[in-house]
């Protein structure tokens, strides 16, 4: 079945919104002393509305409250929208650390700086800071750049889970013996490109080039893939894919014993084929889908460059540069791809989307894609993206989760550069023109102080 | 989509009298109907489709004129020498609707005659006034894309760009059915709220806009505000026709879009600039006479602004030698 746009946004589940009430408290030292959420969402019925991921994990600190309410309207149900809650709760925690850094007299990056004890987070903000010019365009104080087109600089990050399987995550490898391969698998590929890191991981542990692989998936004749959710498709499949591959191999060994070249050895095969069949197992030292401490953590630093129009409110994001870790990336194309992805949704989290429910009805009065407004081809902003490898020899390819994480803090970096353009604080999102506007005349009104 | 039959008339005139049939309608590109008849809000018997046409695919200049004909796409309206020439407006606002992809395929009779995208007049559950109802749902419901003026029976803007740009050139139609031909200024072609809220035009069943006249302008310009930079319709959108004479202003046409039912001529804004050199005073004075009457809505007062800004920044642009 088929639905068409107006069904989708009708009956397959929203993102929820959220409205989050934060404090946050730091040291003379900019030691964060406490962190406070109070926090209400809703995208109508089932699922949860969170948004405290980010408040729980994302920095050190002693005293973390997080209160959560979900609220049931009449208004569709809700789904899991790259990474649930996240780039929500980013939006404000990433916004609240900025208002935090501006009272401490601190630089936003170096609060981070003495607030997250993870390694990787530091070096990408480190890269980051000096391929934005962070340390020069901030000399600019918010507000102050001439002009009635202000530009400004912003800064945010996110982290995300290492989920372990849930269920069995299997692959298998066919060694023909008419020279050809095969790679199996249930998974499906919904956009992030599983198909070349499938042939590339048994390309490699067979000697062999991606292109002399056949994947096969999307077939329940296939053993089980993973689900695709939690950013787990890579690092939960390619274990088992490399397994079979090597299984693969070594039964070729014995069948065909000193001939090294697989494809030459698996044509002199008496029988048909071979099988190797691979699970995803637990990584090694045990890092399962148990509790979660920050280092295990994936996650990214972005810095985003703004010009907003004070005369008419419009925002345009001109550049991000977007440095995130996804333990070794398998391809660098397909994980570039996932970050440009996740940039350009949050783009559209911050200025565009928009789910306007009519007032009086509660019907959605702009369920298509004129009016339900997300990035267009010039909205997209120059997108830099960089890749921290992070080898840790935890599995036998050592990937992590890139496509979630990548739209996490996008949407927060953009606010903190509206900021840092205009002096005026943009708390809600979808970022309009007539926000703007409206917040840049409260300004004006109250003689120049946010 | 309901059934219909798919009329493919030999020449203009099978096309007029096809068209005549009860329950016919015309398309053209296809553009807005498809959408019409997919949101269902239209259900003809039978669509006549002109596309195919050569006799209306016509772009000449003729005694200081430019005569265009209605199939005439927006993307050759934007990128054709005589119209960036004689008519630099009409061929901005082509250029600033939608994508590539359906400028290629729209064509200027179809935008000019399009229905509102209004959201509430598209949705199929608000029975609204333009669909024969008592109530306007926009003005006490969502309406910060709506209407800042006569907007006291239906606050739907209307949606064309060419429109805007058309009525500040001064443009005039030939309107034709089978009963035969009429001409009029295109100004007039568009219906206020108060006369007929269920239509945005004149056109009878089975007329066409068979021409377009629009007189060589001196000096003409068009801007179209949008919240995306991409595949938008128009927070706000202004076009302005001057002609001067040693620096003074001595006719000035200044057009509001996404304003207000029709394109709005600003017509405070165009008397106050006659007679004057086209200093920053009297940009300001027209820029502000320009939304005199505003009535916004309780959530769309921004747009009185964007339109101030637009009429300002186009003024200025007319007054750079």
């Amino acid at each position: 079945m088929f639905l068409d746009r107006r069904g989708e946004h009708l009956a397959v589940g929203n993102r929820p919104s959220t409205i989050q009430t934060l404090r946050l408290g730091c040291d003379n030292a900019g030691k964060l002393t406490a962190i406070d959420l109070k926090a209400f969402g809703s995208a109508g019925c089932a699922a949860g509305a969170g948004c405290a991921g980010p408040v729980q994990n994302m920095y050190s600190c002693p005293a973390v409250r997080s209160e959560e309410s979900d609220v049931f309207l009449h208004s569709g149900p809700a789904a899991a929208f790259r990474a649930p809650g996240h780039p929500q709760g980013a939006f404000g925690l990433e916004q609240a650390m900025d208002e935090l850094a501006e009272r401490a007299g601190i630089d936003p990056v170096d609060l981070r700086d003495r607030n997250d004890p993870h390694d990787a987070r530091r070096e990408e903000r480190r890269r980051g800071r000096v391929l934005i010019g962070w340390d020069e365009r901030r000399l600019i104080k918010p507000g102050a750049s001439k002009g009635p087109r202000k530009r400004g600089v912003g800064f945010a990050q996110g982290n995300w889970y290492n989920f372990g399987a849930r269920t069995l995550v299997a692959a298998e490898v066919l060694l023909h013996n008419d020279g050809t391969v095969e790679c199996r698998s249930g998974v499906q590929d919904i956009g992030g490109g599983i198909r070349t890191a499938m042939a590339q991981t048994v390309a490699e542990e067979l000697g062999l080039s991606p292109a002399q692989i056949d994947v096969r998936i999307g077939d329940t004749n296939y053993p089980p893939g993973p689900a695709s959710g939690g950013s787990v498709t890579t690092q939960l499949l390619l274990p088992a894919v490399r397994k079979a591959a090597f299984e693969a191999r070594e039964k070729l060994r014995k069948e065909v014993p000193g001939e090294d070249d697989v494809l030459h050895a698996a044509r002199k095969m008496s029988r048909d084929s071979i099988v190797g069949h691979g699970e995803r197992i637990h990584d090694y030292e045990g890092w399962t889908s148990g509790p979660q401490d920050l280092a295990n953590r994936t996650g990214g630093a972005q810095f985003a460059e703004v010009e907003v129009d004070t005369e008419t409110g419009v925002v345009r994001v001109l550049k991000v540069v977007a440095v995130h870790d996804c333990g070794r990336a398998i391809n660098k194309l397909t994980t570039e791809s996932q970050i440009n992805g996740g940039v350009i949704q949050g783009v559209s989290f911050a200025l565009f989307e928009d789910r306007i429910l009519d007032r009086q009805t509660g019907r959605m009065v702009n369920a298509n894609l004129e009016q339900y407004k997300i990035a267009g081809a010039k909205d997209v902003p120059v997108i830099q993206s960089v890749i921290i490898d992070q080898i840790r020899g935890r599995t036998n390819v050592d990937a992590s989760g890139i496509g979630e994480p990548a739209t996490v803090p996008t949407a927060a970096a953009i606010a903190n550069a509206v900021y840092h353009a205009i002096g005026v604080r943009l708390r809600e999102a979808p970022i309009t023109p007539q926000k703007v506007l409206a917040a840049l005349q409260k300004k004006q009104m109250s003689g120049g102080r946010p | 989509v309901n059934r219909f039959s798919w009329i493919e008339p030999e020449d203009v005139q099978g096309a007029l009298l096809a068209g005549a049939l009860e329950g016919a309608l015309f398309k053209a590109g296809g553009v807005d109907v498809a959408d019409r008849l997919k949101e269902g809000l239209e259900a003809p018997s039978a669509l006549v489709n002109l596309r195919r046409l050569g006799e209306l695919d016509f772009l000449r200049e003729e005694d200081g004129a430019l005569v265009i004909g209605p199939l005439v796409t927006l993307h050759r309206l934007a990128t054709d020498e005589k119209v960036l020439r004689s008519a630099r407006a009409l061929a901005l606002a082509a250029g600033a609707a939608a994508t590539p992809q359906i400028r290629n395929m729209a064509t200027v009779g179809g935008n000019l005659a399009q229905r509102p995208r209004c959201w509430y007049f598209r949705n199929e559950h608000f029975h609204c006034r333009k669909k024969g109802g008592t109530h306007c749902f926009a003005i006490d419901g969502e309406h910060e894309f709506h209407s800042i003026f006569d907007n006291s029976i239906c606050a739907a803007v209307h949606p064309s760009g060419t429109a805007t740009a058309l009525v500040a050139l001064g443009a005039e139609a030939t309107l034709r059915s089978s009963k035969g031909e009429r001409k009029v200024p295109l100004e007039e072609l568009f219906t206020p709220a108060e006369k007929d809220v269920t239509r945005e035009n004149t056109l009878q069943h089975g007329e066409i806009i068979a021409a377009l006249r629009v007189p060589r302008a001196e000096r003409s310009s068009y801007s179209k505000l949008m919240q995306k930079q991409s595949f938008d319709w128009p927070l706000a959108e202004a076009a302005v026709s001057l002609v001067a004479q040693r620096g003074m202003v001595t006719a000035a046409r200044i057009v509001l879009g996404a304003a207000a039912h029709v394109p709005r001529r600003a017509l405070a804004a165009e008397k106050s600039l006659t007679g004057r050199i086209l200093d920053e005073s009297a940009i300001a004075d027209a820029a502000r006479l320009a939304v005199d009457g505003a009535t916004p809505l309780q959530r769309n007062g921004y747009k009185v602004d964007l339109f101030k800004t637009l009429v300002r920044d186009l003024l200025a642009e007319g007054a750079r030698p």
